[in-house]
């Protein structure tokens, strides 16, 4: 039988290849020339916050293929949705004659965060606080200089960075952790038992599309984002209880916010938080 | 068989070194070099789930990650081909096949700041699949899954990059009285 073409004969072309290429001299020679590059400590420690910020792997959703009563249970779902549905056209029982009732008046000024994004945001803030805290300094030689990491993050994100610190918190350190997969810039800091997540993120990484402020009260953590120049800015606090609230968040990012918006003045520090702004 | 986080983290962190250094042959620059392999881990990371622990662990799989972005990068940006074609490589070769080397790599030995200069100026394809043989003890059916190439591509390689080695020393060589012409 003939050979197919492809593999086999590419293969079969390298006859004058020998079949076992020992040669202890040239290995040890190359070893030598190369063997002892090692990887910068500046990427270790990127490498090793990514990994160690690695959201869950979301649980696949089998149930719906798999369990056998999930088809009674989808067909009840149209039954009873057919049922309303005739119910309110044929004008039975005290219902409005206007079948398409209009939508509730909205009290919520601002967005929520999408859930996934939302989701996403306290997986890091989450694994970060459960690995790291107190000491998630993962960028090198910034010595906690916020204008420093800001540049150094600045040109990994491609993105403005935001680099506080926020008076009444301690501030744990910054480190490139990922958001979905995607590098950030998180800021994590600690005021008694309550944490507090401070992440830029660039848009093209995230479901948000437009500026303005967003909010959400998510999974037991409070959530609080404005969004400018292509990323956004996003707080994610949690604390036992009620320490936490969403007022508390959205007022440091109203704050943030405030100081974000005009070009930042060298030397001129906010009496509520020092702001580093790389936006070269 | 499918690895716990913690498992794979630890696996995946010990492949650093290995794959800045196959970034750094491919790249040769070291700040493209970091992007290359920080892209890798991201990559790797998301695809965690569809990883699978075969015959050679971790290190293909993700030299693979960081071999394919590498490629399509090259692609995308169009500055240079992203991986030398074979046949192009076949044909600066042409005429060495089975010829014998031009000098004995037991000389090797004498000459390693000059075996640097020769290592560095052969083409990145040959450097990696070198550097994989030569440093990271990978087989041939290792270096060909992590590569995507057949196994006789990577023999082939290395056998040429050996000839072109060994060309490249000759003349020092003889200067030196390491060999005689």
């Amino acid at each position: 039988m003939a050979p197919a073409e492809g593999r086999i004969c590419r293969t079969t072309l390298m006859e004058p290849v020998p079949e076992q290429f020992e040669d202890p001299k040239l290995q040890a020679a190359v070893r030598r020339a190369w063997g002892g590059e090692t990887a910068p400590a500046a990427l270790r420690q990127r490498v090793q916050a990514m990994l160690a910020s690695e959201p869950g792997v979301p649980a696949p959703r089998r149930f719906v293929l798999w369990n056998p009563l999930a088809g009674v249970a989808a067909a009840a779902v149209v039954l009873i949705a057919v049922g309303i549905a005739a119910h309110l056209f044929f004008g039975k029982g005290n219902v409005s004659s206007n079948p398409v009732a209009p939508p509730p008046p909205t009290a919520v000024a601002e967005a929520p965060i999408p859930p996934e994004n939302a989701a996403q945001l306290i997986a890091t803030h989450d694994g970060c606080c459960a690995r790291h805290l107190p000491n998630h300094h993962l960028i090198p030689s910034t010595d906690d200089d916020m204008t420093k990491i800001a540049d150094f993050m600045r040109r990994q994100l491609k993105v403005p960075v935001l680099a506080v610190n926020l008076e009444g918190w301690n501030f744990d350190g910054a480190g490139p952790c990922p958001v979905g997969g995607h590098e950030t810039c998180h800021l994590l800091y600690q005021r008694g038992p309550d944490t507090l997540s401070l992440f830029t993120v660039p848009l093209r990484n995230l479901q948000i599309r437009s500026d303005g402020n967003y909010a959400s009260t998510f999974n037991g953590h409070v959530l609080a984002a404005f969004v400018r120049n292509g990323a956004c800015y996003c707080l994610v606090g949690a604390g036992p209880g009620n320490s936490m609230t969403l007022a508390d968040v959205k007022s440091i990012r109203n704050d943030l916010e405030a100081h974000f918006a005009p070009p930042v003045a060298s030397g001129k520090a906010s009496p509520r938080a020092s702001v580093a702004v790389n936006s070269n | 068989m499918k690895l716990g986080r913690e498992e794979f983290e630890a696996l995946a962190l010990q492949q650093l070194d290995l794959l800045y250094r196959v970034a750094r042959k491919l790249t040769r620059d070291p700040g493209k070099a970091e992007d290359l392999v920080q892209e890798t881990y991201l990559r790797a990371i998301r695809g965690r789930s569809g990883f699978d622990l075969q015959e050679f662990g971790i290190r293909p799989w993700l030299l693979r990650i960081l071999h394919n972005l590498y490629v399509s990068k090259g692609e995308r940006e169009a500055r240079q081909p992203a991986a030398v074609e074979e046949q192009k490589l076949e044909a600066a070769d042409s005429g060495h096949d089975g010829a014998a080397l031009p000098i004995d790599p037991a000389s090797f030995d004498a000459m390693d700041e000059q075996i640097v200069a020769a290592l560095d100026r052969l083409p990145k394809e040959y450097q990696t699949v070198m550097l994989l043989w030569a440093v990271e003890d990978f087989s041939y059916k290792e270096i060909a899954a992590a590569l995507d190439v057949p196994i006789g591509t990577v023999m082939s390689r290395l056998h040429r990059a050996r000839q072109r080695l060994a060309e490249d020393l000759r003349g020092y060589a003889a200067n030196e009285g390491i060999i005689r012409e």
